[in-house]
């Protein structure tokens, strides 16, 4: 018994061509310019399970930084250990 | 009335003698000298799109190429300008359409160079790709390349 001959991704000439897997190619990207200056205060809608440090780190990588968001939004909560899921919060500009 | 009409007189004297000097000189080259208009906003653009195997610390390919080895990384360098900056994206395809990678880069305003990278640890399929750059998710630029 012969196989037939072979394409360069390997499949029987004839059946379609078995798509190549690229599943693990890695990439990055990184330029010389300067970020553009943020834009008009951002808005975080809070979802189940959130917590103003869980936002914190999140958002900005650093989990103390709850009490910025707190100040942000002192004007709709009250309690920094009370946020409810579909709450709309004013992100403070990262320092 | 003596001295009212000399006005005129004095005028028209003045006259004379320099529609004279005018006919007698050469006429000098007529220039039009524009006020500089204000700056127009430049559009941010992309310049180049270079492909390679390395990147200097300026971003820049080290060496320009098209052809690459199975286990090489690619790197596309990407040189932009404008006032305003924007949103790039490389696109990256193989010979049969299909997407390898998609990534995409914020770039802030004034001339820069950014760079996207693709690598496969397990080797890349030999063949025929494409990386096309987007701007502002309009194609801008393409480059093809071979992975051999």
């Amino acid at each position: 018994m012969t196989s037939g001959p072979e394409n360069p991704l390997g499949s029987p000439l004839g059946s379609p061509p078995p798509k190549a897997d690229f599943s693990d190619v890695e990439s990055g990207s990184s330029t010389t310019a300067p970020a553009p200056p943020p834009a008009a205060p951002e808005t975080y809608t809070v979802k189940p399970g959130d917590s103003l440090s869980k936002i914190a780190h999140h958002l900005y990588g650093d989990a103390s930084k709850w009490h910025a968001i707190f100040e942000a939004n002192r004007d709709h909560i009250h309690n920094p250990d009370l946020i409810h899921p579909g709450q709309v919060l004013k992100l403070p500009a990262q320092s | 009335m003596h001295t009212s009409l000399k006005r005129p007189v004095v005028l028209l004297v003045l006259a004379a003698v320099a529609a004279g000097a005018g006919a007698c000189k050469k006429k000098p080259p007529e220039t039009t000298v524009t006020p500089p208009a204000a700056p127009a906003a430049a559009p941010f653009a992309v310049n180049s799109v270079n492909l390679g195997k390395s990147l200097g610390p300026d971003k820049r390919v080290t060496a320009e190429t098209t052809t690459f080895a199975k286990t090489d990384s690619v790197y596309a360098s990407v040189a932009t300008s404008g006032d305003a900056g924007g949103t790039l994206a490389a696109r990256w395809t193989f010979q049969d359409g299909q997407v390898v990678d998609e990534t995409t880069q914020t770039v802030g305003a004034g001339p820069a160079v950014t760079e996207f990278h693709v690598s496969k640890p397990s080797g890349w399929p030999v063949g025929g790709y494409k990386v096309e750059i987007m701007l502002n998710g309009a194609p801008a630029q393409s480059k093809e390349f071979r992975v051999q």
